[in-house]
């Protein structure tokens, strides 16, 4: 066991990857001689060589279908975007190509694309989105959104093992402001299974990624008023835990489903559409949402404060739920 | 890094510097025939209701999808398009299979999942292609570099169209091939109309073997409709990319004899530009380079001919019998399970 | 292929898009002989002008639509009967048995999604001051025997009030437990109280007067009409609750 940030959480374990698998090698931009952009694969290149570590040209297009095609030659290509909000140039590979080859033609396309997301730190438009809902709406791709260090590390050894394409959302923000122990050894850890971040009874908050500590703050908050939250960390959105969703549902009765992403379209939808049809009779307040307004990531600090969801917009939300 | 234009193949003796025999030349024959008697038969199929969806041919292209696809190894492995019928039949894959596939039986290849020619078998080293083209040309690059990677003497051949040429996907595919020398050699079906847009309409140059350079890398224009200029071009470019030469574009020139499919009547073609190309069809060509150069027979060719129609025969009925696939599988195969995973390349 | 039973020839779609055609040149008459794949008629469609090759050898049976005639995509346009064949009704093309089973699945499948939907919910939500000792053993779940149209009042009632319910029964001062419910499981629906409401019967109350206050108590918040048994011997009263049943065995004076 060994304190880590997050960063180093999901470093160690694609370090502990490429030394178990040969097949496991690492695409992206600037990976290699800089360690990437983030400065997750530092020594990477040094460890493993140059074949292993490949700086690819600028164009997502080449890094996606090049993880593709070695995938199918029965490499395990864990590709790196820079930021998330590249993922966009290789839509039309993950889309087209990596989501519905299986369905197709047999052939699994066993890649990892890790997508460093999220904002609140002035990023702008391009370098602070969570585009985790259009990819989960594409049968044939799964969804990873790890929160805490722990659970990083042990989820992207399942997304390497994993014969699917994997989106592996690392939230930026989390990256060196979040430490917590992790086990030295390799590990994984199951998708499709949420993790109870805080127990309660009154009101429960389900969410993933930063939200995780946002909405923990907010339930610290609420117990000094008598109010009991519980925050549910997904951790994978497709697949998704609905039964630990319904369960806690039926337990607390009262839902607020939390993400930073964009609220319209936004995951959250169909999580709260899925709890109004399979716990209805559980409720005893209408399912909420909170989420970022419909617009892009602004710049300005205020703007951007007004756009992501705070602790005091999500205490605002769980008092309301909690006097309904 | 010039563009050449590929000489033609002349006689029996540079066939066999170009590594073929006699039996593969007729071989090939045969291949072509059968190539083009699928699409035929297909096309009356669907006239006749027994094919959903849409239908698509290659007419005009068998010389350049048959020669391409000879010159390929047994561990190569390629992303063939909708005008290369002749690389899945030269590669192996049953005519059977190939009408079921049309049918959307549930024996065929993608087991009704998709249709037409978005087939393959990753056992005879073809990759199923998609709709967005090229989507699959820079997968193809994806497998040339596990290969480089893997220090294996494999070659991956990526097909694309004249038309396809103008999306980022072929560029952005021949870049990362080019700089990283990989052991990729790129097909451009160039059949001159992309739907009905000619050929001036899709790119400003000479020839799309130009390009090459602007990549680092050798192009060559070959006439597609000669099976064995294709061949020997291929064969060069395969080896020299299996020895680490790095890529090769061939620019295959054919016209494409029907329309886009085959709800197209093509009326926007010149008739002229019809009737030329007509007179150089590919398999008529061979024929009688093979009945002046190998000395093709009568009955060779009455056995060759009988064989195929037998073969074809044989095969829709046996596609005709195939099951429908069944409704409650519809969602049966979008992901994976981990024992799908063949993983022979573990060092 | 068809063996002594005639075959259809039908009008093929010639693109996705395309949703009819028409026949614009018969090249065949009843009567006449034809073989496999060779062009029978002409048709015209948005895309495209074509032949149609013939699906079958033999006879022209029969044609049933007219030069001229514009058609819906698969509309049967001719019979082909094989030569030295019988004419009989002609067969359908290929209908595998994947079709048969997708017109069995809907009833099949109908049952067994009732089931979910009926199971009583987790934990009531007002359990807490109620001893519930006996409960869980006499609850049965409402699913078993208890198919989904059957009217309330079977013994196996649900007082899951919805939102919509509890508005209205609040605005009007009604108590849901003593409605007539034709819901799910025998709940009350928003029919049920707006019908019950506008009868009349809101203001009577449903339970025979007695005189222990208990009872009247526990009959007039939570009685069904036709559950109130009495006899000589035992006055019952049959309470509903959430998913089971509870019996009192009170002795109790009728009023007269």
């Amino acid at each position: 066991m060994a304190e880590k940030t997050y960063l180093q959480a999901i470093s160690d374990s694609l370090r502990l990857e490429m030394r178990r698998d040969q097949r496991v090698f690492v695409l992206g931009e600037d990976v290699g001689v800089y360690g990437g952009a983030f400065k997750v694969t530092q020594g990477f290149q040094e460890e493993f060589g140059a074949s292993r570590v490949l700086d690819m040209p600028l164009s997502e297009t080449a890094i996606v279908a090049g993880a593709t095609g070695a995938a199918l030659m029965g490499m395990r290509p864990v590709a790196e975007m820079q930021f998330a909000d590249f993922v966009s140039c290789a839509w039309d590979q993950l889309v087209t190509v990596a989501a519905k080859q299986h369905y197709r033609a047999g052939t699994p396309i066993p890649i990892v694309l890790r997508l460093p997301s999220g904002g609140g730190f002035s990023g702008g438009p391009f370098h602070s989105q969570n585009p985790e809902s259009s990819f989960a709406h594409i049968p044939g791709l799964k969804v990873v959104c790890p929160a805490t260090p722990e659970d990083a590390k042990g989820l992207l050894a399942t997304a390497v093992e994993d014969p699917n394409p994997v989106l592996f959302f690392e939230h930026k923000h989390l990256y060196r402001r979040i430490r917590g122990e992790v086990p030295d050894e390799r590990y994984t850890t199951p998708f499709g299974k949420a993790r109870t971040h805080r127990p309660g009874e009154d009101v429960t908050v389900i969410t993933w990624g930063a939200m995780v500590y946002v909405a923990d703050d907010a339930a610290a908050k609420l117990a000094e008023e008598d109010v009991s939250v519980e925050v549910l960390d997904l951790r994978t959105l497709i697949p998704w835990d609905r039964d630990a969703v319904l369960e806690s549902v039926a337990r607390c009765s009262k839902v607020l489903v939390l993400h930073e992403d964009t609220k319209t379209g936004g995951f959250g939808g169909e999580i709260a559409a899925t709890i109004a049809e399979e716990a209805f009779e559980q409720l005893d307040a209408p399912v909420r949402r909170l989420a970022a307004p419909d617009s892009p990531v602004p710049f300005a600090p205020s703007l951007e404060k007004a756009f992501i969801p705070q602790v005091d917009d999500v205490a605002a939300a769980l008092r309301e739920l909690a006097a309904y | 890094m010039a563009v050449r234009e590929a000489e033609p193949v002349e006689t029996l003796q540079q066939v066999k510097e170009a590594g073929l025999d006699r039996e593969d030349l007729l071989g090939i024959y045969r291949n072509m025939l059968i190539t083009r008697a699928v699409e035929e038969r297909g096309h009356i199929l669907y006239k006749q209701g027994k094919i959903p969806g849409s239908f698509y041919t290659g007419r005009g292209n068998e010389a350049s999808a048959v020669g391409v696809a000879t010159a390929m190894g047994p561990n190569d492995v390629g992303t063939p398009l909708q005008r290369d019928m002749g690389v899945h039949i030269t590669r192996g894959i049953e005519p059977w299979r190939i009408f079921a596939q049309y049918m959307g039986r549930a024996d065929g290849p993608t087991r009704g999942r998709d249709g037409n020619v978005h087939m393959g078998d990753s056992r005879l080293g073809l990759y199923t292609m998609v709709s967005h083209l090229p989507a699959m040309l820079p997968v193809g690059v994806g497998m040339a570099l596990a290969f480089k990677i893997r220090d294996e003497r494999r070659v991956a051949v990526a097909w694309c169209g004249e038309g396809a040429s103008a999306r980022g996907d072929a560029h952005e595919g021949m870049n990362l091939a080019g700089v990283r020398r990989l052991p990729v050699v790129f097909v451009i079906d160039n059949n001159q109309w992309a739907y009905s847009t000619p050929a001036h309409l899709e790119y400003a140059v000479d020839h799309l073997a130009d390009r090459a350079a602007a990549y680092g890398f050798d192009g060559v224009v070959v006439d597609g409709t000669d099976v064995l200029a294709v061949y020997r071009e291929a064969k060069q470019a395969i080896e020299k990319a299996r020895e680490g030469g790095g890529p090769t574009l061939i620019e295959s020139v054919t016209l494409r004899m029907e329309g886009h499919a085959v709800h197209d009547d093509a009326f926007y073609v010149p008739k002229e530009l019809f009737e030329e190309w007509a007179r150089r069809d590919p398999i008529e060509r061979f024929r009688t380079w093979l009945r002046d150069n190998a000395e093709l027979t009568d009955d060779e060719e009455d056995e060759i001919t009988a064989g195929v129609k037998r073969l074809l025969n044989e095969a829709i009925e046996r596609a005709e019998d195939s099951p429908l696939p069944d409704p409650s599988t519809v969602t049966d195969g979008v992901f994976a399970a981990p024992d799908e995973l063949e993983t022979p390349h573990h060092r | 292929m068809s063996t002594g039973t005639e075959v259809e020839v039908v009008m093929p779609q010639m693109g996705v898009s395309v949703s009819e055609g028409t026949v614009t040149r018969w090249l065949k008459q009843a009567g006449d002989a034809i073989s496999r794949d060779e062009p029978l008629l002409e048709i015209s469609t948005d895309k495209v002008d074509t032949e149609v090759p013939s699906p079958g050898e033999g006879v022209v049976a029969e044609i049933r639509v007219q030069e001229g005639e514009t058609v819906e995509v698969g509309t049967v346009l001719a019979l082909i009967r094989p030569a030295g064949g019988e004419a009989a009704p002609s067969e359908p093309t290929p209908a595998p048995a994947g079709e048969q089973e997708l017109v069995d699945e809907p009833q099949a499948a109908a049952q067994p999604e009732a089931e979910p939907i009926a199971e009583p919910p987790a934990q009531p939500a007002s359990s807490a001051s109620e001893p519930e000792v006996a409960e869980p053993e006499v609850a049965e779940p409402v699913v078993a025997g208890a198919p989904v149209e059957a009217p309330a009042g079977e013994g196996n009632g649900r007082t899951f009030v919805s939102p919509v319910v509890a508005r209205i029964a609040a605005q009007h001062g009604v108590d849901p437990g003593g409605i007539p419910g034709t819901g799910q499981g025998g709940r009350v629906t928003k029919k049920d109280i707006l019908a019950f409401i506008e009868s009349g019967a809101a203001s009577a109350p449903t339970a025979p007067a007695f005189s222990s206050p208990l009872a009247r108590g526990v009959l007039s918040s939570k009685s069904h009409p036709n559950d109130i048994q009495l006899t000589t011997v035992y006055n019952t009263v049959i309470l509903l609750h959430r998913g089971g049943l509870r019996m009192y065995l009170c002795c109790l004076k009728p009023q007269n």
